[in-house]
């Protein structure tokens, strides 16, 4: 644990001009001081783990050569998180191009301007983070890109919409989707688990 | 059970704190794609090339000086002498320090000879965090989790204390040791010590001390929370001095049981090859009852057993279930016929 300590305590600023010398040893204090963080993005934007290792592995590549630009707006988590995002959204550009239909389907959904009435949702003890990762990585990867991208990094629609090239509308449309279909999910969850629960 | 506002805030609060941990397999290559653009540190390859030099010097030297001795012990003359007279011209060559390369043990040599290494680079690389460094490439050391922590058991077994006879007695959960002067000055903190546990063996808990001074454990800990493996039945004692500057001393009994511990994998690969064909769970000792239930991630249930030999070979309804999370229920009665449940998560692999 005292070893482990020692890695959270390196000041960032230290961190940034070693990678900045192409210290390798500097670069490894980021790697272990930030894994987890950025993986834990990554995994949520990809639909499996070998996706986020490879989102994570690419994104890391870019964090170290782009370290100079690095112009100390924000927090610096948040820089690499933005990069890690940007990584996850190659990827799923790059999946759009076989999947053609997708960006059809986006362009048939109905401009819904109801507001997203929120529920209220219960979490039962037995589901994990590894269960809702779950969830969140079978959901169809338009709704997932805006779901985390809008309820967990707190971006606006306008960005989400420049940045998956779609129109704001459409976004607040996939997200509502995204959550009923989340919400069902859960809810069907806890209701079996209370059935076990009983027995 | 826990109530969000919004699946929004479920999602948020959770992955606040999540941090998973990806395979080693990403940093290494990460550091290969990296080393390609970075400068490689030179001195430390140096110093590297130099130690092995150096070592190879000591070995040559040991070996040579002993088959010497070998001969030279015939002739009845000081040994010490004519190692001298050998040893000295010979290391010369490779090594700037010949008097230490004389001692017979070739170990501790390597040890000074390393040191020096050691300390001629402090000198020469003024770096700023040269601990940090060194700690941090103890850090890089990937580590499997076990199955079961021993935590778990841990608080298994104090549950059913709480639940046994000695009632009264675990109700105080810490044992609290308060003399008449702490009592009247409300301000004084009360020193708190581990009450006495009952744990499974070979297991590794942490006892503690609280608001005391001058801590000294059996173990010849002075800190407030030791760390101990326990392998059998064992009494520690602490020896401390409070607010008031009276020592005392005070006994912690910890009693060893033995328990059977399940081991759960994490996935397997129903292939048919032989190898992780079923989920099965083992367990190191007898259990008197035993049921596995398997859902999918919907909590539908797949498979049932009451038999702790029998796995499930990932078929629900004569339809081979994809690759994917499921999860598992276990319920058994451990050695102190406790009803334990398990719950947990494993993955279905398939090509």
């Amino acid at each position: 644990m005292s070893t482990n300590r020692s890695v959270m305590d390196v000041n960032d600023e230290e961190i940034i001009q070693g990678c900045i010398n192409k210290d390798i040893e500097y670069m490894e204090i980021l790697y272990e001081k930030y894994v987890s963080k950025l993986y834990n993005c990554a995994l949520r934007y990809t639909k499996k783990v070998e996706d986020a290792e490879d989102v994570l592995q690419d994104a890391f590549i870019q964090i170290f050569e782009k370290m100079k630009q690095y112009d100390r707006k924000g927090t610096f988590a948040g820089w690499m998180t933005t990069i890690v995002i940007n990584q996850a959204l190659m990827l799923y550009r790059k999946n759009l191009q076989y999947l053609k239909y997708h960006a059809v389907e986006s362009e048939n959904e109905e401009k819904t301007t109801v507001d997203i009435k929120d529920e209220s949702i219960v979490q039962s003890d037995f589901l994990t983070h590894k269960i809702l990762l779950d969830l969140i990585q079978s959901l169809p990867d338009g709704y997932r890109m805006v779901f985390n991208m809008h309820e967990l990094e707190g971006y606006s629609y306008e960005e989400i919409a420049e940045l998956l090239n779609c129109t704001p509308s459409t976004c607040r449309s996939q997200l509502f989707r995204a959550k009923k279909v989340l919400q069902a999910k859960i809810e069907n969850f806890n209701k079996r688990n209370e059935d076990y629960n009983r027995l | 059970m826990k109530k969000y506002n919004d699946i929004g805030d479920l999602f948020r609060e959770n992955f606040k704190d999540y941090s998973p941990k990806p395979s080693s397999k990403v940093w290494e290559n990460i550091h290969t794609e990296v080393s390609k653009h970075v400068r490689i540190n030179y001195k430390k390859v140096f110093y590297g090339a130099a130690t092995v030099a150096v070592v190879t010097g000591v070995i040559i030297g040991a070996v040579y000086l002993k088959s010497i001795q070998k001969e030279e012990i015939k002739h009845d003359t000081t040994i010490v002498s004519v190692d001298e007279k050998h040893a000295i011209p010979f290391v010369v060559e490779q090594q700037k320090e010949p008097v230490k390369v004389l001692k017979d043990n070739a170990a501790e040599q390597v040890l000074v000879v390393e040191n020096q290494v050691e300390s001629q680079k402090t000198i020469e690389q003024p770096e700023p965090i040269i601990e940090n460094q060194l700690q941090v490439q103890e850090v890089i050391v990937y580590q499997d989790e076990p199955f079961i922590s021993n935590d778990q058991q841990l608080s298994v077994v104090q549950d059913l204390k709480i639940n046994s006879k000695h009632e009264s007695d675990a109700k105080n959960e810490l044992a609290i040791i308060a003399d008449e002067e702490t009592v009247t000055k409300p301000s004084l903190k009360k020193i708190v010590v581990s009450k006495d546990t009952i744990v499974c063996e070979n297991s590794t808990i942490t006892l503690f001390i609280r608001n005391a001074k001058n801590i000294v454990w059996s173990n010849g800990n002075t800190t407030n929370d030791i760390s101990v493996n326990v392998s059998q039945s064992q009494m520690f004692s602490v020896s401390f001095t409070d607010a008031n500057g009276k020592d005392s001393t005070v006994y912690v009994f910890v009693r060893t049981v033995p328990c059977t511990e399940l081991t759960i994998p994490s996935a397997f690969t129903p292939n048919g090859d032989g190898l992780n064909d079923e989920f099965k769970v083992f367990a190191s000792g007898e259990l008197s009852s035993f049921e596995l239930i398997i859902c999918n991630r919907n909590m539908k249930e797949l498979f049932r057993s009451n038999s702790i030999n029998k796995g499930w070979d990932g078929v629900y309804m004569n339809m081979e279930q994809p690759h994917g999370l499921y999860l598992y229920i276990i319920r058994y009665k451990d050695n102190f016929n406790q009803q334990i449940e398990k719950r947990g998560e494993f993955l279905l692999l398939r090509n």
